[in-house]
């Protein structure tokens, strides 16, 4: 509990400090290490926090379990680097954004520990609205752009509230994640999945990722899309059952999502468009697995696959959040040296920038490219033992939906290789150009960065510890050479095994040793510059990321509505994400329906106002 | 007509023309900047083709000018955004040797060599086509026997680069078995004119108003039968290789150049033929010579024109080379005389005209009219819109040198 407090005072100090950007940050810091301490101190025991009975059926709860507190711990440790981050990054900024980062984690902590619809509510609105703040308050972004955040936000929120609705009006409580009903899991796992930017409801992210400040991206992106993965964790957690059509929508929904994500971020050329769309892919990944893992809670000869589908699920959130944090805050110091939003301008960070950030990249692509033994590698190891049980199943119709799941999921990961080489292969790892870098302050930056490449690779290392944690440690097994508890079972009787641990001592010992003793013994090594043809290759020689991705355009042009644009000497590429559709047809439609209103309802004609009143009044009187 | 070269002279510009009955010719009343190839032949010495292109995600993807696929020293800056080309701009300058400019002062006689040297696998055509403007302009008569012998000699040269570019296009197409059979065909070819003029690339054999060479009844028959082989062997290969799906789909619809494109162009040779331009020097040259032309003006297309050209040429000279007799010596006084000419002849790529202006016997300018120029262009031009991978497919159709280009 104390520690709690800690976090909350730290958080609410954060907000008052916000006349200093600097210990706002620092501020956040240390709230966010509080939080992550009271995840800590909860393993060993339930923190309950409030339990008040403002009447029989309004009931004001709040605790933190340790199935919260597995979520809380890794958003925790995402909000701490982002708030180290912060303090040279946000020392530039013309406005005050502190204040808003603790508002926004405070809020986020409220949910973790909400257990009633009330605070629940109160957290999820703090958070969506001051999110959108965040979003709005350096303008770099138009007012029209963010408002798809913020609807999608409140879309979230309307669902919530529908499902916590009928909660209490069945229940006749305001205590939510039990006794649930199909209504509210439907309702609020809607709500949630929303929240986790799963297509198609991500289509407000391209032009609020590639115009945000990079650590309000990893806010929006990392830690507050865990919030929508938790939201259905929670339900699945309190479920005995679950509506197996909405199991296979949620399933199917995921390894579209995942597949389009990755199919995006292929074609992507903003440097911070291809990790918001890579957001979509893996939130996408962590949505099916969930949704497997709800389809399978209903048959008790599969309590194995469930539950190892949940453990899954939880191993790809950390790895996504860890990852995806450290890959926006590295690119986000290097966007900062070069000024600029594009993979192909901001070629060479290695070099140009620093080390420290070029590895950040470097790190969490390979983490989402499944590099072993990284975070992101034992995640979708997983993943991919789970779908392939889903022979197991004993419907036809689950058993389809799952197997063309496993496939779009098998594609995605296969397309996020093909983009996550080209923002290595660009960025950190590419030719510099000797462009001028802009120096600021980096030793946060760069601490920061460093704790979350540890992360992301003690995430994979340790994903048995993970594992264990999280109350899982029957999933744990040793074999051959492997001890216990080191090797993860993906099935019982046993399916698959992987040994993460051990592979990362095996790669230690036979490539990395060997690589680190022949770097510092061999000094003697000729560097020239980089020609193509007998000749120095100019700037305007190199390949660019464009067309690094042009081929897959070319040949789903029906998928992408490729367009190539020439004017005169100047041509470009243009590939639409689709999906995009839907948030027209639904604004278009708002937009209709605001016009037909202020015509016939709202043009300032008084009888016509009572005359809507009454209909109004009539029509509740009788629902009601 | 054609425009084939802006000659610079006393400030003004001298139009060297084609007209509808092929002849070649200096036309005073022809202003260049009326034909629509007049820009590609004045920038002939910088960059030829199309303009760069700029825009989000655009590159050039320079090709050379030091590279695998290139030949020779050259470079294709190929504008694009990634598989597709957008725009091509070809730079010779790498093989540029100034040769005209070493010609100039010099006594013609002399300039054979330098004309040979220009592009060696186009050197009898070089030579006898700077040989043909000098004798015009000294009014060397050439007896029937070198004309003729000089004919051949052309159809030589034509052989061998023809089958060179076939191969190199079955090459292209990874058809390896098909290939190798043209490089021995090519390597045969060769060996054809070293054994008749005692130079594989038969060079140092013409001279200005003769032919310095002897042949024995041995020679021609030996020839003959080295052609014989060639021919049959040939006629077996494109036969199979006309039935290769695999190949024949690389090069139809690849690179194509419209008739009207390869008259603004100033097209000449197999390419333009391949267009559906029944053009050739040699109708006012040979007897009964009938054009072979195609209509789809793509590689295929010009690859088809080529093999046909092949047996052409092996006909022309089976049918002319037992009755020539250079035995008989001919004395002739080579007095070089003042005064200008245009001379053109149909090297095996095309057009390829010299002109020639010669004061005090030494040569005051010259304008070397090359079919590598307007074939860069046509290459060009037939590349955009084009995949990389038709690129191979597309430039060795149209069997260009740099080296001819450059000069």
């Amino acid at each position: 509990m104390t520690f709690f407090i800690i976090a909350v005072a730290l958080f609410i100090l954060g907000i008052v400090a916000s006349f200093s950007n600097r210990w706002g940050y620092i501020l956040a810091f240390f709230g966010s290490l509080a939080s992550f301490a009271t995840a800590c101190a909860t393993f060993s025991q339930k923190l309950v926090i409030y339990n008040i009975h403002l009447t029989d059926s309004i009931v004001l709860n709040a605790f933190l379990d340790k199935s919260s507190a597995v979520f809380l711990a890794v958003a925790s440790l995402s909000w701490a680097a982002i708030s180290l981050f912060s303090i040279d990054h946000g020392a530039t900024h013309e406005k005050s954004t502190s204040a808003f980062f603790n508002i926004v984690f405070l809020s986020m902590l409220i949910v973790f520990v909400a257990n009633d619809s009330i605070t629940f509510l109160a957290g999820w609105e703090l958070m969506t609205i001051f999110s959108f703040l965040l979003i709005l308050i350096e303008r770099r972004v138009p007012f029209g752009k963010a408002y798809g955040f913020l609807a999608y936000g409140e879309l979230s929120a309307l669902s919530l509230m529908a499902g916590f609705a009928y909660t209490y009006f069945t229940n006749h409580t305001t205590i939510i994640f039990q006794n649930n009903t199909a209504v509210f899991t439907v309702f609020a796992s809607l709500g949630f999945l929303i929240k986790m930017d799963v297509t198609p409801f991500h289509t407000w992210m391209k032009d609020v990722y590639s115009k945000d400040p990079s650590n309000t991206c990893a806010i929006l992106s990392a830690p507050m899309t865990l919030l929508g993965a938790y939201g259905i964790s929670k339900i699945i957690l309190s479920s005995s059952a679950f509506p197996q059509w909405w199991a296979i929508t949620l399933t199917t929904l995921g390894a579209v999502s995942a597949f389009w994500g990755a199919l995006q971020a292929v074609a992507a050329s903003g440097v911070k468009t291809l990790p918001a769309y890579s957001t979509v892919e893996n939130n996408g990944m962590i949505l099916s697995i969930l949704g497997l893992s709800a389809l399978t809670l209903n048959y008790s000869s599969l309590n194995y696959l469930s539950h190892f589908a949940f453990v899954t699920a939880i191993i790809l959130i950390a790895a996504h959040t860890f990852s995806k944090t450290l890959m926006f805050l590295s690119i986000g110091h290097a966007k900062k040296a070069y000024k600029a939003d594009t993979i192909d301008d901001i070629r060479g960070i290695w070099k140009g920038v620093g080390k420290t950030p070029a590895l950040g990249v470097l790190i969490s692509s390979l983490s989402f490219s499944a590099f072993p033994p990284l975070a992101g590698y034992v995640g979708e190891w997983m993943l991919l033992e789970s779908v392939f049980q889903s022979y197991k199943l004993v419907n036809d119709a689950e058993k389809f939906f799952t197997t063309v799941s496993g496939l779009l999921i098998a594609l995605a990961i296969g397309l996020t290789g093909f983009s996550m080489v080209k923002l290595i292969g660009y960025t950190a790892l590419g030719y510099d150009h000797d462009k001028k870098t802009v120096k600021t302050p980096s030793f946060f930056m760069k601490f920061s960065e460093i704790f979350l490449i540890i992360l992301v690779i003690l995430t994979g290392i340790g994903a048995p510890f993970i594992i264990k944690l999280s109350g899982y440690s029957y999933m744990l097994s040793g074999a051959l050479s492997v001890s216990k508890p080191f090797l993860i079972l993906s099935g019982k009787p046993v399916f698959g095994v992987l040994a993460p641990t051990y592979f990362a001592i095996v790669a230690l010992i036979l490539f990395i040793v060997p690589f680190l003793i022949y770097l510092a013994t061999n000094k003697r090594v000729k560097k020239v510059t980089s020609w193509n043809g007998g000749l120095e290759l100019k700037e305007k020689e190199y390949f660019t990321a464009d067309a690094y991705s042009y081929i897959l355009k070319y040949i789903l042009k029906k998928v992408y509505n490729t367009k190539e644009i020439k004017k005169n000497q100047v041509c470009s590429v243009v590939a639409e994400d689709r999906m995009e559709f839907f948030y027209s047809f639904f604004r278009n439609a708002f937009i209709s329906m605001g016009n037909v209103t202020s015509r016939y309802l709202m043009n300032g004609k008084i009888y016509i106002y009572i005359f809507y009143i009454l209909v109004i009044f009539i029509l509740t009187f009788f629902i009601a | 007509m054609k425009l084939l070269g802006v000659v610079q002279n006393n400030n003004s510009e001298l139009c060297i023309v084609q007209d509808k009955s092929m002849n070649v010719k200096i036309d005073a009343s022809c202003k260049g900047s009326d034909f629509p190839n007049y820009k590609t032949l004045i920038n002939r010495d910088s960059l030829i083709g199309g303009e760069a292109v700029e825009g989000d995600g655009v590159f050039n993807f320079r090709y050379g000018p030091v590279t695998g696929g290139v030949g020779e020293a050259g470079i294709y800056n190929i504008y694009t955004y990634g598989e597709k080309i957008l725009s091509v701009n070809i730079d010779t300058t790498y093989k540029k040797r100034n040769i005209e400019k070493l010609m100039i002062g010099k006594n013609p006689l002399e300039s054979v060599a330098l004309a040979e040297s220009i592009c060696g696998n186009f050197a009898i055509s070089h030579s006898i086509a700077f040989s043909k403007a000098v004798e015009s302009i000294s009014n060397i008569k050439i007896d029937d026997e070198t004309r003729i012998l000089r004919g051949i000699l052309l159809e030589l040269e034509r052989i061998y680069n023809h089958i060179y570019v076939i191969a190199q296009l079955a090459n292209g197409a990874a058809q390896k078995v098909l290939s190798s059979h043209l490089y021995y065909l090519f390597e045969e070819s060769l060996r054809a004119n070293e054994s008749f003029t005692g130079d594989r690339f038969l060079t140092n054999i013409n001279q200005i108003g003769k032919l310095d060479i002897s042949l024995s009844y041995e020679k021609k028959k030996d020839l003959l039968l080295r052609l014989q082989n060639i021919k049959s062997r040939f006629e077996d290969l494109y036969s199979g290789s006309l039935q290769s799906g695999n190949f024949l789909d690389r090069l139809h619809n690849t690179g194509i150049i419209t008739a009207q494109k390869a008259v603004e162009i100033g097209l000449s040779g197999p390419s333009c033929r391949a267009s559906g331009i029944a053009e050739d020097l040699r109708t006012n040259d040979y007897e009964n010579f009938e054009v072979i032309s195609k209509k789809e003006g793509d590689s295929l297309s010009r690859m088809e024109v080529r093999a046909y050209e092949i047996l052409d040429s092996i006909k022309f000279i089976e049918k002319n080379v037992e009755n020539l007799d250079t035995s008989k010596e001919k004395a002739q006084r080579l007095d070089i005389s003042d005064g200008s000419c245009v001379e053109a002849v149909e090297s095996p790529s095309g057009t390829m005209a010299y002109y020639v202006e010669i004061e005090n016997s030494k040569i005051k300018n010259i304008y070397v009219v090359t079919p590598s120029v307007t074939g860069f262009k046509a290459i060009a031009d037939s590349l955009v819109n084009q995949i990389f991978t038709d690129f191979v497919f597309t430039v060795e159709s149209f069997g260009v040198n740099f080296a001819d280009a450059a000069r």
